[in-house]
């Protein structure tokens, strides 16, 4: 009744504008290489702060929606994926658009991106609320151990070693443990400097480690002219046949999306990966990927769409973040003076409904727009980084200090910046900092109040079948990779 | 040490920062009070990711070191190949032209971070400048690119300005 409700609320003129500009801003940077939601999303975190909360996350969302779907259409056309999870349909996409393809190759991508979203959102729809109501009954030791469970799953998936993804979640926690301790209030590590004292804001640090950070990777590369491939759009509109060739494709991949994106921190780039090599390994022909396989594309597009709905079930379930852009939109949550988590259902329920109606009509004009705007959005990605990255700095510059009135807030999103590139450059992934440093405080939170219940045991850790899970499955996945590579090295 | 990429020079820089940050948390926790309303205390949890951190940094040093080993000895291999195949792989190296311009583009930003906090020029023709003099530093100069920089300069500064400040009531820095 309340998911009724909240469509009847997105169909109205203002949800549904911010719904269309956040899924066209979000195809135009998911075709950008070098952009992407996460920065996009960051970057207009401030300008949401002024905005309704509801019309906000709808916005995000859509942004979301919109950057995951719009790699494919530079992926296949430019031989360039826009994000991360479009890297598997350059591998059969751009093949198809140098056999003169394009047009079909894009086609199946958009309708298989559509299928996965529409897949992912029943899940969403379905799962969310009773998922809610279930961790509602969770004491402070499962949420401890279920945070716990997140950071290692981040740490495991992301790029480069596990030991490499700790330290950079651990990092992530020592600079949000700097400022008033929330539990006492006393001041932790500002070492009496005074700009320490309210500690380091997120958006500061989201900025500088997303955006800034990026535009010093970008500036040092050199800029290529881009080779458009395609030609004339021929076979654009799908054809009832593709529905019996690719259905169970699509369905096999969106389920593997969702269940993906569901795990945090995992994210749809590995979704792609997975789904990519599962349809591989059931074709009767799998030589033929790689070389323009349309198989291929709809495993890769259906599951990295799937993802994002999936990964937004344990973030407004849970207030577990699914993916670094989630770890924003838990920020944006929380300008917006928003519990993430199972009480969000019951405080705000406007919100959580919202979101997930919103993911729904977000998905449609998906859709409807990167079959309309194919060409012209291909055009955009080709712009050069000169005109848009002094703009980008200046939308950061000007959303740090308007949210606190004060220019040491561009220092310190200028310092989390270089930071933030040199691990970069020593091979470090970004996204477990980030969820290190959203999660911190949480985790801190829970640990606290789980040892005042406990009278200080940790016992209860191991006692309670949840967490004994949630620990169970911290360390299988803490040490499934030492166990995969000790395997390989025995071959 | 020709045989060190990169990549192993940003990540020697990268772990002993990460080194330095768990010796501040371990410095900064052992300031801070007793614990009072709970078990754990202000100083918990600093005070394991401090220790964390240290043990990680430990760890990856030990593989670290032994990729280094493996790159010398791949490196001495090279070098009896002949010194034209010695060191790092072209394609890793990031041109001298690319540095310059990350420098230039680094130190226009940075004056306009400083010119905005000096609050001594509006925000509306610091901005103008920084979007036309950085888009100018990162193109390759034709005059109809100089152009094209200096109208966004002249159109972004003057939409962002009348978008934050009348469409959304923001205190602009100036």
């Amino acid at each position: 009744m309340q998911l009724f409700e909240a469509f009847l609320n997105v169909l109205a003129p203002a949800p549904m504008f911010f719904i269309f500009l956040g899924v066209l801003l979000g195809i135009v940077v998911g075709a950008i290489p070098g952009l992407g939601g996460a920065m996009l999303i960051a970057l207009l975190l401030p300008v949401t702060f002024y905005m309704d909360s509801v019309l906000a996350l709808m916005l995000l969302v859509s942004i979301y929606v919109g950057s995951v779907s719009g790699g494919l259409i530079t992926a296949i056309m430019l031989k360039m994926p826009g994000t991360p999870s479009a890297v598997m349909t350059v591998l059969d996409g751009y093949p198809m658009a140098q056999q003169g393809r394009a047009g079909r190759a894009l086609s199946l991508g958009i309708m298989a991106s559509f299928v996965g979203g529409i897949i992912s959102w029943l899940f969403l729809a379905l799962l969310s609320p009773p998922l809610a109501d279930f961790a509602l009954k969770f004491g402070p030791y499962e949420l401890f151990t279920l945070v716990l469970m997140a950071l290692v799953l981040i740490a495991t998936i992301a790029e480069g070693t596990l030991v490499k993804g700790l330290l950079i979640a651990l990092f992530g926690m020592a600079v949000a443990m700097v400022g008033p301790d929330a539990s006492s209030g006393v001041m932790r590590l500002t070492f009496g400097i005074d700009s320490f004292t309210g500690g380091f804001s997120l958006l500061p640090v989201l900025l500088g480690v997303f955006v800034i950070s990026q535009i010093i990777e970008d500036v040092l590369k050199k800029e290529v002219p881009i080779q458009q491939q395609g030609g004339q759009l021929t076979e654009f509109m799908p054809s009832s046949g593709d529905v019996k060739k690719h259905g169970p494709n699509a369905v096999r991949s969106s389920l593997i999306g969702t269940w993906i994106g569901v795990l945090p921190g995992v994210g749809s780039a590995i979704a792609a990966i997975v789904a990519y090599t599962t349809t591989k390994s059931f074709s009767k022909h799998p030589e033929t990927f790689g070389t323009g396989e349309e198989a291929g594309i709809v495993a890769a597009e259906a599951s990295n769409n799937a993802s994002v709905n999936g990964a937004l079930i344990p973030l407004i379930t849970l207030g577990i973040p699914g993916s670094v852009i989630d770890a924003i939109l838990i920020g944006a949550l929380v300008i917006h003076n928003l519990q993430p988590g199972p009480l969000l259902f019951t405080n705000s329920p406007e919100i959580a409904y919202g979101v997930i109606a919103a993911a729904l009509v977000a998905n449609f004009m998906m859709a409807a727009l990167m079959f309309a705007g194919v060409r012209p959005i291909a055009r955009i990605a080709t712009i050069s980084r000169a005109y848009l990255f002094p703009t980008i700095i200046v939308c950061c510059v000007i959303g740090v200090y308007s949210l606190s009135n004060s220019m040491s807030s561009v220092w310190v999103m200028i310092a989390f910046g270089v930071l933030g590139f040199a691990f970069r450059r020593g091979g470090f992934p970004v996204g477990p900092f980030v969820l290190g440093y959203i999660l911190a405080p949480l985790a801190e939170k829970e640990l606290r109040s789980g040892l005042m219940l406990y009278d200080g045991s940790l016992m209860p850790l191991v006692t309670r079948p949840i967490s004994l899970f949630f620990i169970v499955l911290t360390l299988v996945l803490a040490l499934w990779p030492l166990v995969q590579a000790r395997m390989k090295a025995r071959g | 040490m020709s045989f060190l990429t990169p990549e192993h020079r940003g990540e020697t820089l990268c772990l002993l920062l990460l080194a330095a940050t768990g010796i501040t948390l371990l410095v900064g926790a052992a300031s801070l009070p007793e614990p009072m309303f709970d078990p754990m205390g202000p100083a918990g949890l600093p005070r394991w990711i401090g220790w964390l951190l240290l043990a990680f940094v430990a760890l990856r040093l030990v593989v670290f070191a032994r990729d280094v080993r493996a790159a010398s000895r791949a490196d001495k291999a090279r070098n009896m190949l002949g010194a034209g195949e010695r060191g790092i792989p072209r394609a890793e190296i990031t041109d001298r032209p690319q540095i310059a311009r990350l420098l230039i583009a680094a130190a226009i930003t940075l004056a306009y971070v400083a010119i905005l906090a000096a609050k001594v020029v509006p925000f509306v023709w610091v901005t103008m400048l920084f979007i036309t003099v950085l888009g100018a530093a990162m193109i390759e100069y034709t005059p109809r690119k100089l152009i094209t920089v200096a109208a966004i300069g002249v159109v972004m500064s003057l939409a962002l300005t009348y978008v934050f400040t009348d469409v959304l009531s923001v205190v602009l820095p100036q």
